[in-house]
């Protein structure tokens, strides 16, 4: 009963907030909520101060503010110094998101573990969050969150928190002074503005909602019941990377080992078949890159930005396009796009998805190209092009050469 | 008996909040005048969860995200711009227990519009994981990609819904109306469908669907059932398409194909569009269909199509083809076609029956660059194309027993594709389908195109043998069951089913 009551609660402040937020004033009707300050510590499960993180309120509640759930030691600085066992995370590969720079946190509770899993995200114990916080920085060439907020501006903080019944999804949107983070379950526009080699990109932010979170976050076991919601980063593949700890550079799966939050990793990781690193700043390098390598890059790249909906337990199921990157470009080339002809899609008027060598005929690269929703990929988490994905991708389709579509 | 508190007190809360969201939005004004409308306007149920029309595209997703079973959400009546795809999601929050029974109505289809024309997200209202969703009574305009697409949903209920795209018929209009895709259970009923650069009505990958009473006008594809089982379509109109309806198996490769769909008792007429589908060269996209076509059915088994009403197709009333003649590379060693054909795919089409149709005015002035050559020769030869078309390639194919691989045994009496008492219209073969007929082959013993033509039907589609008749679809939606065998009482189409 307790729970259900202080969940309904959480949820009812954040209907108002929203109801307010929207309404852009709203000092009137925040006097007319007498029930809670719009700052300060919550009531309820939100509002318990006990243990370094509120372990209590991530289990059970969808508390209003994200500093409520007490994950930072600077509630104003989702970047670093993460409370409890919390640890920092990056991806050798990171899906776009509109340049935005991205802090990942993984907290696992203390006596429990994640056990590792091949193709899947790890199979984390109830009680994990895993947190991401979008900033953007002033200038993409120069990354990193300081307190003055000069060089990047805090956009909004996700937790995805494995509780008793499953993953839940919340997005927090940072205020406008960056003091505190709310929940938005609609989701929400933030206007920001970034330099990006030269060129100031004017970018209309979009956070989900809570079901568009779920609709790249959803794992549909194929010929069975239910849909179930799923983490993408936090797999073998993706982690397989060195990270500078405070302890020195590690391996992060070697760390996470050595912290006690993962068991069962392979004695030798060179045997994980890894996605390798592809950031902004290796698209200069990619005409030196052998076909192999391309393949790799590519396939990495597609699998971290596509694979979550384009793979049969995915939203884009129906498509019959899968591009996990275990999927073998040479046992499943039409799986895999090469040559395949759109299931439904045909507004692009282009042949098939990829046509080997020929980046103008590849709808694949239409659509990575393209900023027009209903012709954009993917279709969430994304407004701007990605240009030096689509570079990527674009060398890529050039240099294949084998299989020869059928001329249409 | 927790979840039961929970579902009561959150509706109130949802309609606390909608109440100040109103009022904090200043006018008050507003609200009473929603008030009066709501009482003089249709009814709705308690409880049901009124959004308001300022904000309505936020509203709306927090209706979709909290939605608990049983909640019936209602937009106002107006025409709105909204802003965003909404995503319903029956398990947002990843519990693994589904919401059920949820309703997205407003006030009518011409009397509450969503318009997504400046919407951001691709299509207009997305739902996933569903269980047991009605849609009804709202207009879905203008969506950049697909108006309503509905995914992994099991029981929907789509009944006098509007999904246009307006003005000039254009490529650039969204790609399907009604979208149901991997989905069970489907009813769609009473809708109308306008302007789609596909189909308007378009069930892809699904099972157990009933499509009746729709009008369907002026998309490139009226109705489309793609790679679908049991899926039976009656008493629709379709008219001002390229093509009328369609039965279409496309090599997908994720294990869904068609079979046992029963096309009967529609108005098809006019169907004389220009095809103004995006000229992909993808060799079964919609771009393919000839304009001025009744009914297609390409490359899918177990189809029947009776007492139709088709008039008026400048090109042809009914064709019925093998996936050859859409591309002339598929084969078995094809990298495109081996996977897809591995996984159960079948190109040629068998058991087609096409019986008691009413066809006329058929093929006064054909066209379609797919089929031009056979246009042209069928012209030439007989000055005229035929009502019913049959490709007879594939059968011709499978029954040298050559390329089995792709085109499947030699066809047998219950493959065959028959046809009779269809009002004494002109029948065409393009192949002959006999296998020890020399004619059939020129001197490479390639099929050798013979262009038959009976401008009364004698022999051709003519079986010796009749063609058992399909069973009927039925959509079970919230416990109840809709269809011709469902025992449903006061279904204003039961005299279709009675044919």
């Amino acid at each position: 009963m307790r729970r259900s009551s202080s969940a309904l609660k959480a949820l009812g402040l954040a209907l108002c907030l929203m109801g307010l937020s929207a309404c852009g004033g709203g000092g009137s009707a925040a006097s007319e909520d007498n029930s809670q300050p719009s700052h300060g510590p919550e009531s309820g499960d939100c509002g318990q101060e006990s243990g370094a993180i509120n372990q209590v309120a991530l289990e059970t509640a969808n508390c209003r503010h994200l500093s409520s759930y007490r994950l930072f030691a600077d509630a104003a600085n989702p970047t670093a110094n993460p409370n409890g066992r919390g640890i920092a995370y990056d991806l050798t590969t990171p899906l776009f998101s509109d340049y935005a720079s991205k802090y990942r946190f993984v907290f696992v509770p203390e006596g429990r573990a994640a056990a590792y899993t091949e193709h899947e995200a790890f199979d984390f114990p109830v009680g994990t969050v895993l947190v991401k916080t979008f900033s953007m920085p002033a200038d993409t060439a120069f990354r990193g969150f300081d307190a003055s907020g000069l060089d990047e501006r805090l956009i909004e903080t996700r937790l995805l928190i494995h509780r008793e019944k499953g993953w839940v999804g919340l997005p927090y949107i940072w205020n406008d002074d960056f003091s505190e983070a709310e929940l938005q379950i609609a989701g929400g526009v933030v206007p920001v503005t970034t330099v990006h080699n030269g060129v100031q990109l004017d970018i209309d932010y979009r956070v989900p909602d809570k079901n568009q979170c779920k609709q790249c976050h959803q794992y549909n076991a194929v010929n069975g019941e239910g849909s179930t919601i799923s983490p993408i980063g936090p797999k073998a593949r993706l982690l397989n990377r060195a990270l500078d700890y405070a302890s020195g550079p590690d391996n992060e799966l070697d760390y996470w080992v050595k912290q006690g939050i993962l068991t069962g990793v392979p004695v030798d990781l060179s045997s994980i078949q890894t996605v390798p690193a592809y950031h902004d700043s290796d698209a200069s390098l990619l005409a030196g890159k052998s076909d192999a390598e391309l393949t790799q890059l590519a396939t990495g790249y597609l699998d971290i930005n596509c694979s979550h909906c384009h793979r049969p337990q995915g939203s884009a199921s129906n498509t019959g396009l899968y591009m996990e990157f275990w999927r073998d470009i040479h046992d499943e080339p039409t799986q895999r796009g090469l040559c395949k002809q759109p299931t439904t899609y045909a507004l692009s008027g282009l042949p098939y998805d990829i046509v080997p060598g020929d980046i103008e005929n590849s709808i694949l690269h239409y659509r990575m190209a393209s900023t027009q929703p209903g012709d954009l990929m993917p279709e969430l988490g994304r407004t701007v092009v990605h240009e030096e994905g689509l570079a990527l991708v674009s060398v890529w389709i050039k240099r294949l050469d084998t299989p020869i579509c059928p001329s249409p | 008996m927790t979840g039961q508190h929970w579902l009561k007190s959150g509706l109130a809360a949802g309609a606390l909040m909608a109440t100040m969201a109103l009022t904090g939005c200043g006018g008050g004004g507003d609200g009473s005048d929603e008030g009066s409308d709501q009482a003089a306007g249709p009814q709705f149920p308690a409880g049901a969860k009124m959004l308001a029309a300022d904000n309505l595209t936020q509203d709306a997703k927090e209706a979709f995200i909290n939605a608990q079973s049983g909640d019936v959400i209602v937009f106002p009546e107006g025409r709105f711009k909204i802003s965003d795809k909404l995503t319903f999601d029956a398990d947002s929050d990843g519990d693994g227990e589904s919401v059920k029974n949820i309703t997205i109505m407003g006030y009518g289809k011409g009397k509450t519009i969503l318009d997504f024309s400046e919407a951001t997200g691709g299509d207009g209202i997305l739902v996933e994981n569903g269980v047991d969703i009605i849609i009804k009574d709202i207009g879905v305009y203008e969506a950049a990609n697909n108006a309503i697409k509905l995914k992994d949903t099991n029981g929907i209920h789509i009944q006098s819904v509007a999904t246009v795209w307006e003005g000039v018929l254009d490529k650039d209009n969204g790609a399907y109306g009604l979208y149901p895709v991997e989905c069970e259970n489907i009813l769609i009923e009473d809708s109308y469908v306008r302007g789609s650069a596909d189909a308007g009505v378009y069930v892809g990958q699904s099972k157990n669907i009933v499509v009746r009473r729709n009008t369907a006008e002026e998309n490139v594809a009226g109705i489309e059932i793609e790679n679908s089982m049991h899926a039976d379509v009656y008493d629709n109109v379709a008219t001002g398409n390229t093509g009328g309806i369609l039965v279409f198996d496309l090599p997908i490769g994720n294990g869904h194909y068609g079979s046992t769909v029963r096309v009967f008792d529609n108005d098809i007429s006019n169907n004389n569009q220009e095809n103004f589908a995006n000229a992909s060269s993808n060799p079964a996209g919609v771009h393919i269909v000839p304009p001025g076509t009744g009914v297609i059915v390409l490359s899918t088994n177990d189809v029947e199509i009776y007492n139709n009403d088709i008039s008026d197709h400048k090109t042809t009333s009914v064709a019925i083809s093998s996936f050859y003649l859409a591309d002339e590379n598929l084969d078995y060693s094809n990298p495109t076609y081996k996977p897809v054909i591995d996984d159960g795919w079948n190109p040629v089409p068998r058991n087609i029956h096409i019986h008691d149709n009413a066809i006329s005015d058929s093929g006064a002035a054909p066209e379609g660059s797919l089929i031009a050559d056979i246009i042209t020769g069928y012209v030439t030869n007989y000055g005229a194309f035929p009502a019913v078309l049959y490709d007879g390639l594939g059968e011709l194919l499978a029954n040298t027993g050559t390329v089995e691989a792709t085109a499947g045994a030699p066809f047998s009496a219950e493959d065959m594709i028959c046809a009779e008492n269809n009002s004494d219209v002109s029948f065409g073969q393009v192949y002959g389908t006999s296998a020890t007929d020399p004619d059939n082959f020129d001197g490479s013993m390639m099929p050798k195109a013979r262009l038959l033509f009976e401008a009364s039907q004698s022999t051709l589609l003519n079986c010796a043998t009749p063609l058992n008749r399909l069973t009927a679809a039925t959509a079970t939606i919230n416990g109840k069951a809709y269809g011709c065998d469902s025992g449903e009482s006061g279904d204003a189409s039961a005299a279709s089913c009675a044919l």
